[in-house]
């Protein structure tokens, strides 16, 4: 049947057919879906420095002249995580050296760490709930002096719930 | 040679070590099998803007003792920069009616050595067999 042939003027046939093909529902929804899990990345953002003290020679650690702290983000979803340190260990240190230094850390961060130095392991949980940025020092303590050479003290952070 | 005084900042070598970085979730998971295995899935992170290798290795809940009926069939990834990719965890020998606790951790292998903040993650699993 041709627009014409049925005696209709042909904008009104052309709206009859648009009303008879709009949907039966005119709003649709369109869905974005995921799903937020508990996760934790963990930056060493600023890599420690080791200075020496110049005056005694019985320690090196961060907070001597030349030395750095480091500085650990903290990314978490879902929940603020809990961040253990390991006990700190002299990982690396010259043949020439053979005694055992007492090795110690200690860490602040703006949501809530404050541990001043311990030898031992520890643990704190942040208050902010999306992260945090932890500074941490490091020093070793010798009375009777460290031997020419490369040391490297280490701690093991761990996040998890 | 023993150094002290003055001169001990000139002979020490020190270490900037380079950074370290990781990510996985979830944190936590448990699941329930009829089986003697149960699959976990996990999603680990490269944070890096470029390409690097980790590694995944189990542990006891509360101590370093490794776990090796944990089986990890690829535990020594490489992700691309800025990347994600999930991880395949399971365990095995689970009794009837046993419940078994784990960790599973994630660090970033640096063969250049490790800074003077060792950063890994670790995700707590428990798997329970159906009596």
């Amino acid at each position: 049947m041709s627009i014409r042939s049925a005696g209709l003027p042909a904008a009104a046939v052309l709206t009859t057919v648009a009303l008879a093909y709009q949907p039966a529902q005119a709003q649709t929804v369109v869905p974005f879906d995921g799903t937020v899990v508990a996760s934790c990345v963990l930056s060493v953002s600023t890599p420690g420095v080791l200075g020496v003290n110049s005056s005694s020679g019985t320690e090196i650690g961060s907070e001597q002249p030349g030395g750095q702290a480091a500085v650990l983000s903290i990314v978490a979803t879902a929940g603020a995580p809990t961040i253990t340190f390991s006990a700190p260990s002299m990982s690396t240190k010259p043949g020439a050296y053979t005694r055992t230094p007492t090795v110690s850390i200690r860490y602040t961060s703006p949501g809530g760490a404050n541990r001043a130095y311990t030898s031992s392991s520890s643990q704190y949980t942040s208050t902010n709930a999306l992260g945090d940025t932890v500074t941490l020092h490091a020093k070793a303590e010798d009375s009777g002096g460290f031997a020419a050479g490369t040391y490297r003290l280490q701690t093991t952070a761990t996040c998890q719930q | 040679m023993r150094i002290g005084g003055i001169g001990a900042a000139l002979v020490l070598a020190l270490v900037a070590a380079p950074a370290a970085a990781v990510g996985l979730g979830p944190l936590k998971n448990e699941g329930v099998t009829a089986s003697e295995r149960k699959g976990f899935y996990l999603t680990l992170i490269n944070p890096y803007p470029t390409q690097e290798r980790f590694r995944l290795y189990s542990v006891e809940w509360d101590s370093e003792a490794p776990v090796p009926r944990v089986r990890i069939p690829v535990a020594s990834p490489v992700l691309g920069p800025k990347s994600q990719r999930r991880m395949l965890v399971i365990d095995t020998g689970l009794a009837p009616g046993e419940t078994h606790r784990f960790r599973v951790c994630a660090e970033r292998v640096d063969p250049a050595g490790e800074a003077m903040i060792h950063a890994r993650v670790c995700s707590k699993l428990t798997a329970r067999r159906l009596g």
